[in-house]
């Protein structure tokens, strides 16, 4: 079953109280949690200048603590720390004198089905076609990244290094129906997440298809 | 889950699924360097400590400004103060037999009756011989003690066990706030996304896991528990590690204080999924046809104050299904026999 979002939130707000409270336990946690994340999401659209990406990544922990206390639940807390990221995104390119040069990516992007669908074919000789393929690999990895930790190693270990649920549960120290159950839990999660960036209409699709 | 079923060994090849097939193709993240992360670590708990800082002097400066408007009732009003207020972080959920509560070391014991009381930091909490507690933090982790045990709140994230036994479930969720200790002073145990128990007694110290990973630092050293794992800490402070299955009756005693699921409008399979985590047994389908009645069965109702299993009786009565208990640890559901 799926984490739903009303209790994750709840969980979230609870977090954030700790971390008010002065529980250094939960704002380690969190620390550990979030910072990959928001670097990753950070240098994706900062055309992967690595300087910048930690900067910002750096305002943006130092704002989001500061504004904390206004953080009311409205969203999960890492899709609140996203915003604070994407407003210290913008703050800094005005301080470097930067041109408004906002790197468009794909999630943020209308629909995403027939991306998707396109993705999954054998790599494109076109250079157009391969940046493109490009793209959507960082838009699929961005997805993970929206899922709760133990959701996100285990698609890895799964699908990306190729273990075994028995490999899995192991180093889980679970049972392997356990782990069997966890994996369907985040496909789920991953198959929603990705899903939903691609209800929205006006179709992108890949540059041989006109697009 | 029905539109989800995969084979969760298909190896990496065309005939995965969408979702294996997009995960593999996208790769593994790239870690953000080394350097980077020490860096934001180091302004983000400056940042963080100056913010706990600030909310604790203004807080204290609210308090001020508050005593000097009420000073000229405060000579009324001080015989009749409520207790200092302390946020909450957990509340009651099942009370079995005498539960009393008291709100610091030098404060009286005064018998819990409330299955909803909200319970704030610092509270001590203790069950007679017979009895035992349930209770949920605002995280969503579930504390259940034993008879015959004493533990203090320290907080939503550690709980110190004076001396019994106390069972901690804190979720498959994983998530960061739910991360919870048990201290004591044989060592501390922390979890790693887990169930788990901790008996403190004397100086008997025992650490089970039933489920996930738990840490236990002691001044002799770390040591991990995985799923199974019992560590027994003799008086001389040896330490035994022997085995205890998820299902063992031993565990059973924690599931008269589960806190119980809403299940009204609800599938079947949440129920059976609660029932499987707190029994711990998995649950097999006699059929497929059974499984999909699972995933469209609606329930009704409550199960306040139902152990799982009697929760599973009261729920497949109404339904053409019912379960069986074999010997391969799993909880069967099939349809029922007709005679």
């Amino acid at each position: 079953m799926a984490v739903r979002v009303s209790d994750a939130i709840h969980v979230d707000r609870a977090l954030a109280r700790r971390i008010l409270g002065g529980d250094e336990t939960a704002f380690r946690g969190l620390f550990d949690s979030f910072f990959p994340r928001l670097y990753r999401f950070a240098l994706a659209r900062l055309n992967g200048d690595h300087e910048a990406a930690r900067e910002v990544v750096q305002r943006t922990f130092c704002k989001a603590i500061e504004r904390l206390d206004t953080y009311r639940g409205e969203a999960a807390l890492y899709t609140w720390f996203c915003q604070v990221c994407r407003n210290a995104l913008i703050d800094y390119q005005r301080a470097m004198n930067r041109e408004a040069r906002t790197v468009v990516l794909l999630e943020d992007q209308p629909n995403l089905r027939a991306v998707l669908e396109a993705f999954v074919a054998p790599a494109s000789a076109q250079p157009e076609l391969a940046a493109w393929q490009q793209d959507v690999r960082r838009l699929v990895q961005a997805t993970v990244d929206t899922l709760p930790d133990h959701y996100s190693a285990i698609l890895e270990w799964k699908y990306v290094d190729g273990r075994s649920v028995d490999e899995i549960a192991r180093q889980l120290n679970v049972g392997v129906k356990a782990a069997e159950s966890l994996l369907t839990r985040a496909r789920h999660a991953f198959r929603e997440a990705i899903m939903a960036l691609a209800e929205t209409p006006d179709a992108l699709r890949p540059p041989s298809e006109g697009g | 889950m029905a539109a989800d079923r995969h084979d969760p060994d298909t190896k990496v090849d065309d005939d995965m699924d969408t979702v294996a097939r997009l995960i593999h193709t996208a790769g593994r993240r790239a870690e953000p360097p080394a350097e980077a992360f020490e860096q934001t670590l180091a302004s983000a708990t400056d940042a963080w400590r100056a913010k706990v800082h600030q909310r604790r002097q203004r807080n204290l400066f609210v308090g001020l400004a508050a005593s000097l408007v009420v000073a000229g009732s405060v000579a009324f009003l001080v015989a009749n103060l409520p207790p200092e207020s302390v946020p909450s972080v957990a509340r009651a959920d099942r009370l079995i037999g005498t539960v009393e509560i008291r709100s610091d070391a030098n404060g009286g014991w005064s018998t819990l009756r409330d299955e909803t009381m909200q319970l704030a930091a610092g509270s001590h909490l203790r069950t007679h011989a017979g009895s035992r507690a349930g209770i949920v933090l605002d995280t969503g982790v579930s504390v259940r003690l034993a008879d015959a045990t004493n533990v203090v709140l320290e907080s939503g994230s550690s709980l110190r066990l004076v001396t019994g036994r106390v069972y901690l479930d804190t979720g498959e969720t994983g998530h960061v706030a739910r991360r919870i200790q048990v201290v004591t002073a044989a060592g501390t145990a922390r979890d790693v996304g887990t169930q788990f128990e901790v008996l403190y007694r004397g100086e008997a110290y025992r650490l089970r896991v039933r489920d996930g990973r738990v840490l236990l630092s002691r001044d002799a050293g770390d040591f991990t528990g995985g799923a199974g794992d019992q560590l027994t800490i003799d008086a001389s402070g040896g330490l035994e590690r022997t085995r205890i299955a998820q299902d063992d009756a031993e565990w059973q005693w924690v599931e008269s204080v589960a806190p119980a699921p809403d299940i009204d409008e609800k599938p079947l399979s949440v129920l059976l999924e609660w029932v499987a985590r707190e029994t711990g047994r998995a649950v097999a389908f006699d059929k497929p046809e059974v499984e999909r009645k699972a995933s469209t069965t609606i329930l009704h109702g409550s199960i306040r104050n139902l152990t799982p299993l009697e929760a599973l009786s009261v729920m497949l009565a109404t339904t053409d299904l019912e379960y069986v208990l074999p010997d391969d640890g799993t909880i069967l559901i099939r349809l029922k026999v007709t005679r």
